[in-house]
């Protein structure tokens, strides 16, 4: 029932309890019909109007499918006037290879009462447009199924981006998974031929053990140093290249139990003393990277001490959003123009022979930690020491 | 246990892999016949014994490189898998590759074990070593 006709009965009361002769009382019944028309037709114009000019396709279907009444927006859809749409079959309208996904919509719609979906539509010069239809079930006065409504939005631009969109996203997957097939041919090819030099260099020596100077030694042991150190390269390249396709695990875990793991390894084989100061958090992401972020930032720390004992500790305080944790080593602490430089790939400060295979380590810290949404920076205390810092995502306080 | 001495046939493209395999059975003086095939077509026809080839004698087990030309490992063990004589042959997969879908693919052919090559300095007395214990202990068909 529309407001207009509540306020019509309602003054209608007032007036049925007054006390006016019979005449009088019809000529005011006539009076407040004629009110009452003039409201409504006021109230479909204005419904009308409305639906005229509305962005949306608006139509009504009756039982067969056939448009009945079409607002300009459905027919220029479409490409018609409204004129030539009234009348056409629905199924005319539509994409022909999309016309049964537009049939499921139409009986869903006729069993549910309502429907929505999207498809392509056929203009009247044969083009074709992508659709957001709803369909909603049209009834008679007597409650009877009299056709439908249809409400369709044009959404050929949408999806025009969506479809860049999903055609760029595998074109990056296409291009990660090459990148990675790349590394991962590089260096097993590579290492390959590096291992017989090694093994070659071993068997010279092998058979002319005794006849060798002590120079030629030295050289030897230099091939095979320097065979190490590229192996070592090759493996972290490889390392690095495969981290954004290892599936990450979202596990929660326990920094606590991981860090006493990495303490144990560092303590027994070298004479740093590893410490973890104060509670450790749950955290999330991938603890075999997190591991290895630790094993690195503590491996860097001895590496490049200037004695040979000395201590790191590891601390960790919340952030709110994230975690940080803290590695503070004692060693001779680095410059602050190094500071970026460190963290880009085979870079290594202080190129002494065979002490410093590799150069990925800090590079891979910093991708690893990246991955996860987070950011590492490296200080100078005062004095001595360094201290990495870097985020990490915590369990969800869900 | 078989008092026939065992027949080994080794088959890779390497020629530095050959003889890293040759000095290991040397320095372990194992007695052993070593075989050489550089391609998994080589080896069909020292298995039979075909193409010009002294047939390989039994008790033996192949020693199988994954990647190499003409025919490599995988079409090999399909080959010999199919053989109606030598389809039982013990074969190790000897690889550079440590992926998981070669290893899986090596196991289907019912290989005997597959061995990822090291990079350390003594591992192929390690895998001389695993198949001599192998053959002393093992019934081979």
């Amino acid at each position: 029932m529309t407001p207009g006709a509540a306020v019509w009965q309602d003054e209608s009361l007032c007036r049925g309890g007054s006390s006016n002769p019979m005449n009088e009382q019809i000529e005011s019944c006539e009076q407040s019909l004629a009110r009452e028309l003039s409201f409504t037709r006021a109230l479909l114009d204005e419904t009308a109007a409305v639906i005229e000019s509305a962005s949306d396709g608006i139509a009504r279907l009756d039982l067969t499918g056939c448009y009945v009444a079409v607002n300009s927006a459905c027919a220029t859809f479409f490409g018609y006037t409204p004129d030539e749409l009234v009348g056409k079959d629905f199924r005319r309208t539509v994409y022909p290879d999309d016309l049964p996904k537009a049939l499921r919509i139409y009986e869903h719609m006729l069993a549910d009462g309502k429907s929505e979906g999207e498809y392509r539509g056929i203009r009247k010069d044969g083009s074709t447009f992508y659709q957001h239809v709803v369909l909603v079930t049209a009834k008679d006065e007597f409650g009877r199924q009299a056709g439908h409504h249809s409400f369709t939005r044009d959404v050929t631009a949408r999806k025009r981006i969506e479809d860049t969109l999903a055609r760029h996203t595998a074109e990056l997957a296409r291009s990660n998974a090459e990148l990675e097939q790349f590394a991962c041919a590089i260096s097993h090819d590579l290492r390959a031929p590096l291992r017989a030099v090694r093994e070659l260099s071993r068997w010279i020596e092998e058979d002319l053990e005794g006849a060798l100077g002590e120079q030629t030694k030295k050289h030897l042991e230099l091939l095979r140093n320097r065979v190490e150190r590229m192996d070592q390269m090759l493996m972290e390249l490889l390392e690095y290249s495969r981290l954004s396709h290892e599936d990450g695990v979202d596990e929660p875990f326990d920094s606590a139990v991981l860090l006493e793991e990495i303490r144990e390894v560092f303590e027994r084989s070298s004479d740093f003393t590893i410490s973890v100061s104060g509670d450790m958090p749950i955290v999330k992401g991938s603890a075999v990277q997190l591991h290895r972020v630790f094993m690195n930032l503590i491996d860097n720390a001895i590496k490049h001490h200037d004695r040979p004992a000395g201590s790191v500790r590891i601390t960790a305080s919340d952030l709110g959003a994230c975690v940080e944790f803290n590695v503070i080593d004692d060693g001779p602490g680095i410059d602050k123009v190094h500071h970026e430089r460190i963290f880009r790939m085979f870079h290594v400060l202080h190129p002494k022979d065979g002490a410093r295979p590799g150069g990925m380590g800090l590079a891979l810290v910093k991708k690893i930690v990246e991955t996860h949404d987070g950011a590492i920076r490296v200080s100078s205390g005062p004095g001595r020491g360094s201290v990495f810092q870097f985020t990490w995502p915590k369990r969800s306080s869900a | 246990v078989s008092s026939l001495p065992l027949s080994v046939l080794l088959v890779d493209d390497d020629e530095v892999e050959i003889i890293g395999i040759q000095r290991a059975f040397r320095k372990n003086e194992l007695p052993y016949r070593l075989r050489v095939a550089r391609d998994g077509a080589q080896a069909l026809d020292i298995v039979r014994g075909r193409d010009g080839e002294l047939r390989l004698e039994r008790p033996f087990v192949v020693l199988l490189d994954l990647n190499m030309p003409r025919m490599n490992g995988f079409e090999f063990l399909r080959e010999l898998r199919s053989d109606p004589v030598h389809h039982q042959a013990v074969v190790f997969v000897l690889t550079t590759s440590p992926a998981a879908i070669d290893r899986s693919a090596a196991y289907d052919q019912h290989v005997a074990g597959y061995i990822v090559k090291s990079h350390s300095g003594d591992h192929l007395a390690g895998v001389i070593g695993l198949l001599d214990a192998y053959a002393r202990t093992v019934e081979l068909p």
